[in-house]
């Protein structure tokens, strides 16, 4: 038997297995049925423009029509210009405003839409769409948020931990900082008859905002900002500059007959040190792994340090050392977790286990890597020393069967026997 | 006469609902072998192919480019069970899972299929597709080749390094 036919049939088992059930068509079709086909009639409409437009000639009609328009628009309000500091200005003025934000992912479950009241630039409300309220306040020393579910009468109050005084990391106060040089002009547009004027910011590849002011206040209507290493989109806009809701609203008092979880997170600076895998569980809110001992492991000890990656959360690193000369770090921490990795699904997937542990690259995996493994060779300069770093170095993104993200970083390369022996026997700690 | 995927996504836009059947029977076994993938359970990953035909239903609308409709499918059977595995802890995963192994001994793929599939759903994307609609919903070279509007050398060679590239990790996982 050939390869060919080898592989052939091994497909064709395979699909047997996959099976097929005589009643889906019938039960797809039912449930189609049941809908309404309005939205159908749309698309219609829809597949006529992408025919006319696949003809060269009309999309050279269109551009020169949409450029005529643009002309105009911009001739029609060239006495009447709106100036970035103008801007600056009114914003620095209006630091109680309301508006809604929606976050769009490119992947992965989509979060709620939400009202975000700034009362300040350190205390705000967030109402969001599925009935959650958040209320953070930044400025104790240990800043607080809660997070109320009406419906479940529970509430969850995060402590921060040397965290505060602090500014509420707000858009709009970075939206304040552009520099006039490197804000574009992007013309004007009209929203519900009244003019808007757009400005574009790119600090870097991470962060590309687009803001469009109103002509009489200055203030901003719409702000998009995405961040394409991340894959999602921030949209705001229904705002309203000097709302009125009384400072009550704003207060972290936990209302009564609220089931209450406290989570501590501690930013506090600290000193790297070594820790037991006890000390891990103790501290830390999610699950904590450890690493069982592998023949080809030579040195494994845990050090609790401050994130490497700037967050100013703590992170507990365990780190290897192989009977080859590799150097690796496990991460795990608060920090890590499926919110965050947003990015997650789309990279691609490594190796999963038998036991559904999934591996993923990172997209910034080589400078992920020598943030940890520098960070290791700080707090224990005898286990990994810096001038070691290797060109081969590369960061892994561990999913474990039950969600939970930690990272795997390595100064050379590893075979992928390997990184699944290693992976199979990161264990929970009991 | 085997209809394309554009022809076949047109006619359900312009208000053909019965032709959206046909597609469901030709993509039937390719987005339950993806969300089988994901979910590791037979009767969970049937549920999840139900869901994800009718979300395709639902967003037909937005899918710009008809010809694109395969990969486009199997990224929203690849959300669902993301979804699904997401919504169901593992606690709740490994109930299921022994309640359906008790129904049906059949209902999870022996070790070899997993690794078989776990591949295919590895395969970059027109390679997948057309191994799919070969092997799993039976088409013949000339009939994959008209679904997805390609020629037929396109398709027998993406076919060809499609069987290297599982053969090659067949083989490692063999090791």
């Amino acid at each position: 038997m050939t390869a060919k036919d080898n592989i052939d049939e091994k497909l064709q088992n395979l699909s047997s297995s996959i099976g097929s059930d005589e009643k889906f068509v019938e039960n797809v079709m039912s449930r189609i049925e049941a809908k309404p086909t309005s939205k159908l009639s749309q698309a219609k409409t829809q597949n006529i423009w992408s025919i006319i437009m696949k003809s060269q000639i009309t999309k050279l009609a269109s551009a020169a029509i949409i450029i005529i328009a643009v002309l105009l628009i911009n001739y029609q309000f060239s006495d009447s210009n709106v100036l970035w500091a103008e801007v600056v200005e009114q914003i620095s003025n209006h630091t109680k405003y309301k508006c809604r934000q929606r976050i769009i992912r490119d992947e992965g479950p989509q979060i709620p839409s939400r009202l975000v009241y700034h009362l300040n630039l350190q205390q705000r409300r967030q109402e969001h769409e599925d009935g959650i309220i958040c209320i953070i306040d930044m400025r104790p020393e240990d800043a607080i948020s809660i997070e109320l579910h009406p419906d479940e009468k529970k509430a969850f109050l995060t402590k921060s931990i040397g965290f505060g005084p602090r500014n509420d990391p707000d858009i709009i106060d970075m939206v304040q900082k552009f520099d006039e040089k490197s804000t574009e002009r992007l013309g004007t547009k009209k929203k519900d008859g009244e003019i808007l004027y757009g400005f574009r910011h790119k600090p870097n590849e991470h962060n590309d905002f687009t803001v469009w002011v109103a002509q009489d206040t200055k203030l901003p209507v719409e702000i998009e900002l995405k961040h394409p290493t991340a894959g999602q989109t921030i949209f705001m806009d229904e705002f309203e500059y000097d709302f009125d809701l009384g400072p009550s609203a704003f207060s972290t008092e936990i209302p009564d007959g609220y089931e209450v979880e406290t989570i501590f997170t501690d930013y506090r600076e600290v000193e790297p040190r070594q820790v037991t895998v006890e000390e891990i569980d103790q501290e830390l809110n999610q699950t904590a792994y450890m690493l069982e001992q592998l023949p080809w492991i030579k040195q494994q000890i845990i050090i609790r340090t401050v994130d490497p990656l700037g967050t100013r959360l703590i992170v507990y690193m365990i780190g290897i050392k192989t009977d080859d000369g590799n150097t690796i770090i496990i991460g795990q921490g608060d920090v890590f977790n499926m919110e965050r990795m947003v990015w997650i699904p789309e990279q691609q997937i490594v190796l999963e286990t038998t036991l559904g542990i999934k591996l993923y690259t990172h997209p910034n995996g080589g400078i992920f890597a020598q943030r940890f493994l520098e960070s290791f060779a700080d707090a224990e300069p005898d286990f990994f020393d810096k001038e070691s770093l290797s060109e081969e170095r590369f960061t892994r993104m561990i999913v474990m069967s039950n969600g939970k993200v930690l990272s795997l970083s390595a100064n050379k390369k590893l075979s992928l026997e390997k990184m699944q022996e290693l992976v199979e026997s990161i264990v929970e700690v009991k | 006469m085997v209809k394309t995927d554009v022809e076949l996504v047109n006619a359900v836009l312009d208000g053909e609902k019965c032709m959206f059947a046909e597609l469901v029977r030709r993509y039937e076994r390719p987005v339950r072998a993806v969300a089988l993938d994901i979910l590791g359970d037979y009767h969970l990953a049937n549920d999840i192919s139900q869901d994800t035909f009718v979300r395709a239903y639902e967003k037909l609308v937005s899918l710009r480019k008809p010809q694109a409709f395969g990969p486009w499918l199997m990224k929203i059977a690849h959300r669902c069970a993301l979804e699904s595995a997401g919504k169901n802890s593992r606690a709740t995963n490994l109930e299921i899972n022994k309640a359906a192994m008790a129904e049906n001994p059949n209902g999870q793929l022996d070790e070899e299929n997993q690794w078989l599939l776990a591949a295919v759903v590895k395969l970059p994307k027109a390679e997948k597709q057309v191994v799919m609609l070969h092997y799993f919903d039976r088409n013949g070279v000339r009939d994959v080749a008209k679904i997805v509007g390609r020629s037929v050398g396109t398709v027998t060679k993406q076919l060809s390094r499609a069987r290297i590239r599982l053969r090659k990790i067949l083989e490692r996982s063999e090791k």
